[in-house]
């Protein structure tokens, strides 16, 4: 990020190569709609290039990378365009776009497993905003503690306590699931 | 029709009135803009933060403003808020004049003040009692003392580096002595 | 395997982070060991990593979908347009700047002089900040969170008067 700080626009390329599809699936993630996430991912790295002049080793670049997507994210799901999002979840995964269909499995599997997809779904959403970011970086994105602290703005302490109030819901609605 | 004067007398508020909004994408923290840093007459304990600006809304006012948030995030902020109105008063008191000292600080300052106290949160207990001690030890000093004791060699025998740093990054939230 | 909760020697925070960091394979090898050892003896543990794990499992089912081929290229495209667009911007700017330089002043002074703060001190909370009210309490209540660590007694200014109630 300092070589495209300087203007090397290879290394901008490059930064882009690295974490263009975790800043997109964790934005999916975040919003449930793939186009969105695209659209919102577009605007991160946007935000990445104009600011280069301005970038400062500070932090490490995946923890100021993931604060602008996490923000952006965040203000997608408060502004409502998740909403508009979320009534095509169903038909999104009913109708054409579909996660890739395993053909080991039979149809009914297929349907058990796209209704255990949908539960999932809809389990992450019900989760508060702040909780859903955390969760998603944490066990999708691999982040630790700190670096969600360094995200999210906050104390560890506080991370810790949204992840584990997170998981607490995410156990009562899928634990059946075992 | 508009005259070429009017044009650029429109073209110059338009730029007039755009002249603040940059340079907030590199905000750290995902959110709303705040309200404006307080005026320098106003001391730290009498500026209030947004807890005390809402609890002089009026309940309907309070009410439209938790409506905008999804059931689960307005069940877990009253929750929040519960807890915090039932800390002793002198608790309250001491996270009000810390809160407002924070955000008498640049942005760029705030951010760093947040990572050293993430930072703070992941050292060993007795390491945080070791920097709490010296905090206190320093509340009492002038800026100019706290200065010098910051660079003096028993400092930096006493702490390490991160320790240090930690440290000097958390100094503006001292009582301001002259 | 006891079944009484009260054999359970941790708390339920630190219970909850070596659950997640088991389930989630983050624990040094040691402590999975030994947390391993703890899950034969605690019902109470045992069924909530049970619960964990399926939904650790359930999670890893939800795969992201396959970025679009020319997601590149279209932000290839966004950026080379908005230097297009900061061009013309400049170009206008140059074209106006001596008619509009002094008119700027003055609106500027004008913005100001609207905005300034009342009598009452910025006590109101204008429309715009109480829209957004909700959320600036919910991050004031995370730094009071933050704060809360470093601890009270450091806050005190012990040559200043007693502190007012709030």
């Amino acid at each position: 990020m300092l070589r495209v700080r300087e203007g090397d626009q290879a290394c901008f390329t490059l930064l882009l190569e690295r974490h263009r599809n975790a800043v997109i699936h964790f934005l999916y993630r975040m919003v449930s709609n793939q186009a969105v996430a695209e659209e919102l991912a577009q605007e991160v790295f946007l935000r990445v290039y104009r600011c280069r002049s301005n970038y400062q080793a500070t932090a490490k670049f995946t923890t100021w990378l993931f604060r602008i997507a996490t923000h952006l994210g965040l203000n997608s799901i408060r502004d409502g365009r998740y909403e508009k999002a979320k009534e095509r979840l169903d038909r999104e995964i009913d109708g054409v776009t579909r996660q890739v269909e395993d053909r080991r499995r039979t149809i009914e599997q297929e349907l058990l497993f796209q209704a255990k997809l949908r539960e999932v779904r809809r389990a992450i959403e019900n989760l508060p905003s702040k909780q859903r970011a955390a969760v998603v970086m944490h066990k999708y994105e691999e982040l630790g503690y700190s670096e969600i602290a360094g995200v999210l703005m906050c104390s560890e302490s506080a991370v810790k306590s949204l992840l584990f109030r997170a998981y607490g819901s995410l156990r009562l609605r899928l634990a059946h699931m075992a | 029709m508009l005259s070429r004067r009017d044009i650029l007398a429109l073209a110059a508020i338009g730029v007039a009135v755009s002249v603040p909004a940059p340079a907030r994408a590199q905000r750290g923290r995902g959110g709303p803009v705040r309200t404006a840093p307080p005026r320098i007459s106003h001391t730290e304990k009498e500026q209030k933060t947004p807890i005390e600006e809402f609890e002089t809304l009026s309940p309907e006012e309070q009410q439209k403003a938790l409506n905008r948030l999804s059931p689960s995030e307005r069940e877990k902020l009253q929750e929040r808020l519960k807890r915090f109105n039932a800390l002793p008063p002198e608790q309250q008191q001491s996270l009000k004049t810390l809160y407002n000292r924070l955000h008498q600080l640049p942005s760029d300052r705030q951010d760093a003040v947040r990572r050293a106290i993430n930072k703070f949160s992941e050292q060993p207990p007795a390491r945080q009692e070791a920097i709490r001690q010296k905090l206190r030890d320093m509340a009492v000093l002038t800026a100019a003392e706290r200065r010098a004791r910051l660079a003096s060699p028993e400092f930096r025998a006493q702490f390490n580096k991160k320790e240090q740093e930690i440290l000097r990054d958390m100094s503006p939230l001292l009582p301001d002595r002259q | 395997m006891a079944s009484s909760p009260e054999t359970c020697t941790f708390d339920d925070s630190v219970a909850e982070e070596l659950i997640v960091g088991y389930t989630a394979q983050t624990l040094d090898p040691d402590a999975a060991i030994a947390f391993e050892r703890h899950l034969k003896l605690c019902s109470r543990c045992h069924r909530l990593a049970a619960q964990q794990r399926a939904v650790w499992s359930a999670l890893d089912d939800w795969q992201p979908h396959v970025v679009s081929a020319d997601f590149d290229q279209r932000l290839a495209q966004r950026i080379a347009d908005s230097r297009r667009l900061f061009a013309r911007l400049c170009a206008f700017a140059r074209w106006i700047w001596r008619p509009a330089l002094p008119l700027a002043i003055c609106a500027v002074l004008a913005v100001l002089f609207l905005l300034r703060d009342g009598p009452t001190g910025g006590r109101a909370v204008d429309a715009r900040s109480s829209a957004r009210i909700e959320q600036q309490v919910e991050h004031a209540l995370d730094d009071m969170d933050m704060l809360k660590q470093i601890g009270e007694d450091v806050t005190v200014d012990r040559t200043s008067s007693p502190s007012r109630k709030i």
